[in-house]
């Protein structure tokens, strides 16, 4: 999985290509983790990601609890429909903020 | 069937073996990400869970047991476990109450229509099937 970060201002914006599972979810988690205390917003944008596992809902999870409780935001963007029916299957889709 | 060692590494050969018997399958564009999920959940789940990642033999088969009906079989020998027996994970908390475990079983349930468990002779047996529907 290729994982590219972009920053402006208060914003870090992470796009995912490929595949947010099992052995991938650890380097997001990582990427992700060191930044959150730096932004008050995250978007994540899923266009070219194809496959998510719970290992990589585990982390969206932890990210979405981190930022409630700064009151900051997340956001996921351009989430293909194999994705979104995850998203579903696991009520995800009523605790993100998908656009 | 496949003999793995139990390492996340060998995911890769659970999901090119599925890959090579559901391109026969009527359908499989349209569900070939759900059951490699499937496929990843019932094994990681061994390699953590059953084994706690020491490791250990899990066989994997992936048939289509008729013209409707795909099956995947994971057999492995770590200590009965029983996926089907854990509690249910409520889908409707907010993101706050949410427990970071479940998730799995949830998509396992979700996506299969037949799940069927048993511990036979020291090993435990869980074959999904997944059928055709118009």
């Amino acid at each position: 999985m290729n994982i590219e970060k972009k920053n402006s201002g208060d914003t870090l914006t992470i796009a995912l290509e490929g595949r947010l599972d099992t052995t991938t979810s650890p380097d997001l988690e990582e990427v992700v983790t060191g930044a959150l205390e730096d932004f008050d917003s995250i978007i994540f944008d899923f266009e070219n990601l194809s496959y998510i596992s719970s290992a990589g809902l585990r982390v969206v999870l932890s990210i979405q609890k981190k930022m409630n409780a700064k009151n900051g935001n997340f956001i996921i963007k351009n989430v293909n429909d194999s994705v979104q029916e995850i998203f579903n299957m696991t009520g995800f889709s009523n605790i993100l903020t998908i656009k | 069937m496949l003999v793995l060692s139990g390492k996340t590494e060998e995911l890769g050969l659970i999901h090119q073996k599925l890959n090579e018997v559901i391109r026969d399958y009527p359908f499989y564009m349209e569900i070939q990400m759900q059951l490699e999920i499937v496929a990843e959940e019932i094994y990681v789940n061994i390699v953590h869970h059953g084994y706690k990642q020491k490791g250990g033999h899990i066989c994997f088969d992936c048939y289509i047991a008729d013209e409707c009906t795909l099956c995947m079989q994971f057999i492995d020998r770590a200590p009965a476990f029983n996926p089907l027996i854990f509690e249910e994970t409520n889908l409707t908390l907010k993101a706050e109450k949410r427990e970071k475990g479940g998730l799995g079983i949830v998509l396992v349930k979700k996506i299969m229509d037949v799940i069927h468990y048993e511990y036979t002779e020291g090993s435990n047996i869980l074959r999904v099937c997944k059928l055709y529907k118009e």
